[in-house]
């Protein structure tokens, strides 16, 4: 009976021991934006907060932010819908990106830094940022937030 | 008695080396997957681009392996009469190498914008995404119908 029971429990140790983890998705970080809300209006020149908040069960790794225009109001799936302009051709559309490191050893984080969108005669209208979040064993998740500039 | 502890001895060695012996087997030759690919009109995402428009390029990467992944390639090709590769027009036929959202990763979102030069040929095109990972596995969807028409 010890025998039949020790032999279970190491044909068990096995093929527990080789179950793998298939890369898929389960283990992307949370993102929560808190600031701007989505559809907010920025001004050019009028410093803001950036503000969102990270989990991941494996700690984090990078946020890249960039920001584009969305004049003709195209869609990155999980955009709130906003109010938006009338559809317009780019002229002089402001555009940027940041990326900044999180701290590995933290499973949740509000990360927050302060930007100033450079006044220089850049068009007005609807914009979206592009929110990259990778976690401490490379997993990304993406999300989108659409904002006015003003 | 002390035949017995040597049988536990043995049998546990045994499940030892079965444990590592069957655990052993990084894999490294499972090719990554892309996923949610798409191509469109950055303006209205319609998928007609007219010449000096842009060209939204969106899709994710997924390392199936032990590895991650490592670089991209994008290549938007039209369809000459000719049928020859050599007399396609290609809007776009570049390598993404070192992009710090995407190297090292096992998952990654891509969305790249890709102006259509003014000299483009009008007509349908075909986008092709390839994403190699670390180990030199790759993959293309040279055999998805992901298509766009470029107009005056």
């Amino acid at each position: 009976m010890k025998k039949t029971l020790y032999i279970t429990f190491l044909i068990t140790l096995v093929f527990l021991g080789c179950i793998k983890n298939d890369g898929d998705n389960q283990d992307k970080p949370e993102i929560t934006l808190l600031s701007p809300a989505p559809c907010d209006t920025l001004y050019f020149g009028v410093p803001f907060t950036f503000q969102i908040k990270i989990s991941d069960k494996d700690g984090l790794g990078n946020i890249k932010m960039g920001i584009h225009h969305n004049y003709g109001h195209h869609q990155h799936s999980d955009h709130e819908p906003c109010s938006m302009d009338e559809p317009k051709t780019a002229v002089n559309p402001y555009f940027n990106e940041w990326i900044f490191a999180l701290p590995s050893e933290e499973n949740e984080y509000i990360f927050q830094t302060e930007i100033t969108f450079v006044d220089n005669g850049y068009d007005i209208g609807d914009y979206h940022f592009h929110i990259y979040v990778t976690d401490n064993v490379g997993y990304q998740s993406f999300t989108s937030l659409a904002v006015k500039l003003q | 008695m002390k035949k017995n502890v040597l049988k536990s001895i043995q049998l546990t060695i045994l499940a030892g080396v079965l444990v590592f012996a069957s655990c052993d087997k990084t894999d490294t030759t499972t090719p990554p997957e892309i996923k949610n690919i798409a191509a469109t009109n950055h303006d209205d995402n319609t998928t007609v681009i007219p010449r000096g428009g842009t060209i939204s390029v969106n899709f994710e990467a997924v390392a199936k392996n032990d590895g991650r992944l490592d670089w991209y390639h994008i290549e938007i090709h039209d369809h000459p009469e000719s049928g020859l590769v050599e007399d396609e027009y290609r809007i776009i036929d570049d390598s993404f190498m070192d992009k710090v959202t995407f190297k090292g990763l096992k998952n990654a979102n891509v969305h790249e914008h890709i102006i259509v030069p003014a000299e483009a040929n009008l007509g349908a095109y075909h986008v092709v995404i390839t994403v190699v990972d670390e180990y030199g596995n790759s993959v293309d969807t040279e055999d998805v119908d992901v298509s766009i028409a470029i107009i005056e």
